[in-house]
């Protein structure tokens, strides 16, 4: 009897043992007075040092802070919180989640808010919706062409040309050497054709991007061009190999830094692996399109942004503030090895990349495809195009119409 | 309802629960609750959001009927993200099979450093599959500075776009699939083999079988419980895969190697059509229970064969 007892009280604490912990997952802590919920994107390293120094000057707020990592996995996270009515109190906003939660309400309006003081209104255009400003991005990003100097100076090469046809014309001399020219992601879109885009807007004068956004414009008008230089000039050529849909961006840099390749698209967050490596390196924009002027890849980094159901409206500002205050600049930019666009800092920037901030970030030569609606769909799916044309199983024809079909299909 | 049978209820009904009988309940009352709270919730909930346009931010969203389920089978995409899980789960099932069987009867025999062989073999699945697929990532990297490329270049052989070309891209998921289930499921076998009987071996000894008669009538009928298991075991778990493909192509190259949970996620929270995502889970689930019900009822058609 007395075993049989045991048993049943074993099973009722093994009951009891699994659910607490399940309870425990269902509601978040009780909301405690100064405490300030931040859910980021950026890693713990860029932003302990960010948290520490907004303690030590507002001792009254304690930040509880969460990281995810990578788009798909942050902004999935958040998503969740978010309909689960356990939204943090400042989260960041990025161009895969933007337009879902500027337009569901998500985020609160911080049009004319002080602490915007400093930051161009560039940046802002991505977090701006119907004149109302969203999201706060303290620093931007570029990336553009790295080279091995040394690679490029056994083909007579001291840079890398703008012209399409000579930059063409340099890969084929890499690969009559039996090196591989030219290097990017194949999993994310191609900052190669996001460059020529860019180049082939300003050669129209219009964001071509916009129009499509608009309903004034189709991919098939505004893309058609610049898949069809792409594929010319990094594809034909044999500069940007089929192999490359298969590598993610580790094995692109892997490649680089061990002298496989000569180039490859990348941006500051790779200066400090390519130095590391004693790489003689330089960088450059991508080939321009025929009759246009070079562009980089780029824009405003992920921006802060506040709930717009949070309960600490006063602390998540206070937050903002200190994000575009001189000290919080320099420690989040030093640490997550960007440029700030707030005139509240300038940021030090690598010598060899500094000339693609100067000459081309700074004066608005750069682009990069934030899709207004859809956005992780539309991105994947001009992933798939691309790869369709490297793989030649796609035209640049049939890859805007592709476009234009998914398109119309998200919402 | 005559007399006896009125009072045969009662008798049933009077009968106090015995202590075993609570003992029973409470012991499958925790698998009980985390079943209703970690599946049966979740699951019916997914049949209610499918049947929604929720967009997994606005709570004011509407009953759509049918429409999300018409959209997976108008996108072709989405049909081939089902057709590769089959593929994958069904290919798995079938290789590891054939290659575990043999594997444990070779390391069921008497051989020097044994429990060296049957520990590396089990090793193999023992890594999380996130890792693994990083690490295969790099041996069959398309580039000729690969791991694979480079011994094919030993041989002059030209290298292989391993993850660039679609098929290739499936190949290697599916290779990198077998390899890390062969260890584990030759060990289950080995276990299912301590306990046949050696009298049988001996006595088909003196009745004149070969090896390989022993091999298929005595050792393959006596592991057909455990090819049940072992099946059942590989097919559940390989049909709801993600982090191999996910870590080792991430679904490409043009989506090759897209499996049905990772079009899940996609569409329901990184596209904001819950709806959507919601009735691939259900159809998903739907498609698992008919394959597993198939491979349950093939498996016992065997059993029965061999009994």
């Amino acid at each position: 009897m007395q075993s049989r007892m045991n048993k049943a009280i074993v099973a009722a604490l093994g009951a009891v043992a699994l659910i607490v912990p399940m309870a425990a997952c269902g509601s978040s802590s009780a909301d405690s007075g100064n405490s300030l919920t931040v859910y980021s994107y950026y890693n713990k390293a860029t932003m302990d040092p960010v948290v520490a120094a907004f303690e030590k000057a507002n001792p009254d707020i304690k930040v509880q802070i969460s990281y995810g990592q990578g788009d798909s996995e942050y902004n999935s996270t958040l998503q969740t919180r978010i309909a689960g009515n356990q939204a943090p109190d400042v989260f960041n906003l990025n161009g895969n989640n933007r337009a879902d939660l500027m337009n569901n309400g998500a985020v609160a309006d911080i049009t004319g808010a002080g602490y915007l003081k400093g930051i161009d209104e560039t940046y802002l255009t991505d977090y701006t919706k119907d004149g109302k400003i969203y999201g706060m991005p303290i620093s931007g990003w570029l990336a553009g062409v790295v080279y091995n100097k040394d690679l490029l100076k056994e083909v007579g090469y001291d840079s890398v040309p703008d012209n399409l046809d000579d930059f063409a014309a340099l890969a084929k001399k890499l690969k009559d050497k039996g090196i591989t020219p030219f290097l990017e992601n194949g999993q994310e879109m191609s900052g190669s054709l996001i460059g020529l885009l860019g180049s082939y807007y300003a050669s129209t004068g219009t964001d071509g991007d916009k129009e499509i956004y608009a309903g004034k414009s189709t991919f098939a008008d505004q893309w058609t061009k610049a898949f069809e230089a792409w594929n010319d000039g990094f594809i034909k050529s044999g500069a940007l190999p089929q192999e490359a849909t298969g590598l993610n961006a580790d094995q692109v840099k892997q490649s680089f830094i061990n002298g496989e390749a000569a180039m490859y698209r990348t941006g500051g967050w790779d200066v400090a692996d390519i130095k590391a490596a004693g790489v003689n390196y330089g960088f450059s924009p991508f080939p321009e399109y025929p009759g246009s002027e070079p562009y980089v890849d780029g824009g405003a980094d992920p921006a802060f942004a506040i709930s717009a159901k949070t309960k600490h409206k006063d602390a998540a500002e206070k937050f903002l503030t200190f994000m575009n205050s001189e000290e919080g600049l320099k420690l989040f930019t030093t640490a997550y090895g960007s440029a700030s666009v707030s005139s509240n800092y300038t940021s030090d920037i690598d010598e060899q990349l500094k000339p693609l901030y100067d000459d081309y970030f700074f004066k608005g030569k750069f682009h990069w495809v934030s899709f207004e609606k859809g956005s992780t769909a539309m991105s994947a799916e001009v992933i798939a195009q691309q790869q369709g044309i490297q793989g030649g199983t796609t035209t640049p024809t049939d890859a805007a119409k592709n476009l234009d079909a998914k398109w119309s299909s998200v919402q | 309802m005559n007399a006896s049978a009125t009072s045969a209820i009662a008798k049933v009904r009077r009968r106090p629960l015995s202590p075993e009988d609570r003992a029973t309940f409470f012991f499958l009352l925790p698998i009980m609750v985390v079943f209703a709270v970690l599946t049966l919730v979740p699951l019916l909930s997914s049949v209610y959001y499918s049947l929604t346009d929720y967009n997994g931010f606005s709570t004011d969203f509407n009953m759509v009927g049918l429409k999300n389920y018409v959209t997976i089978f108008s996108e072709p995409e989405l049909l081939h993200s089902l057709g590769f899980t089959l593929l994958f789960a069904v290919s798995t099932t079938l290789l590891i099979t054939v290659l575990a069987l043999p594997l444990a009867v070779t390391l069921n025999k008497q051989f020097y450093g044994r429990s060296l062989a049957r520990s590396l073999f089990f090793f193999l699945g023992i890594p999380a599959q996130a890792i693994l697929g990083l690490i295969w990532r790099q041996i069959f990297s398309p580039m000729k500075s690969g791991i694979f490329n480079q011994i094919l270049d030993l041989f002059t052989i030209p290298p292989i776009p391993w993850t660039s070309d679609d098929h290739w891209a499936q190949f290697c998921v599916i290779f990198v699939g077998v390899w890390m289930g062969v260890g584990w499921h030759a060990t289950l076998y080995l276990a299912y083999m301590q306990a046949i009987p050696a009298d049988l071996y001996e006595q088909s000894l003196i009745d004149g079988a070969n090896s390989r008669q022993q091999f298929i009538h005595i050792t393959l009928s006596q592991l057909v419980p455990a090819i049940v298991v072992s099946t059942f075991l590989i097919m559940t778990g390989n049909l709801k895969v993600y982090d191999l493909p996910f870590t080792l192509t991430a679904g490409g190259p043009r989506n090759a190697t897209m499996t049905i949970t990772q079009a899940i996620l996609l569409r329901g929270t990184g596209q904001s059509q819950y709806g959507v995502g919601s009735a691939l889970a259900v159809l998903f689930t739907i498609v698992c229970l008919l394959l597993v019900t198939i491979q349950q009822i093939v498996a016992s058609a065997i059993q029965r064969r061999f009994e």
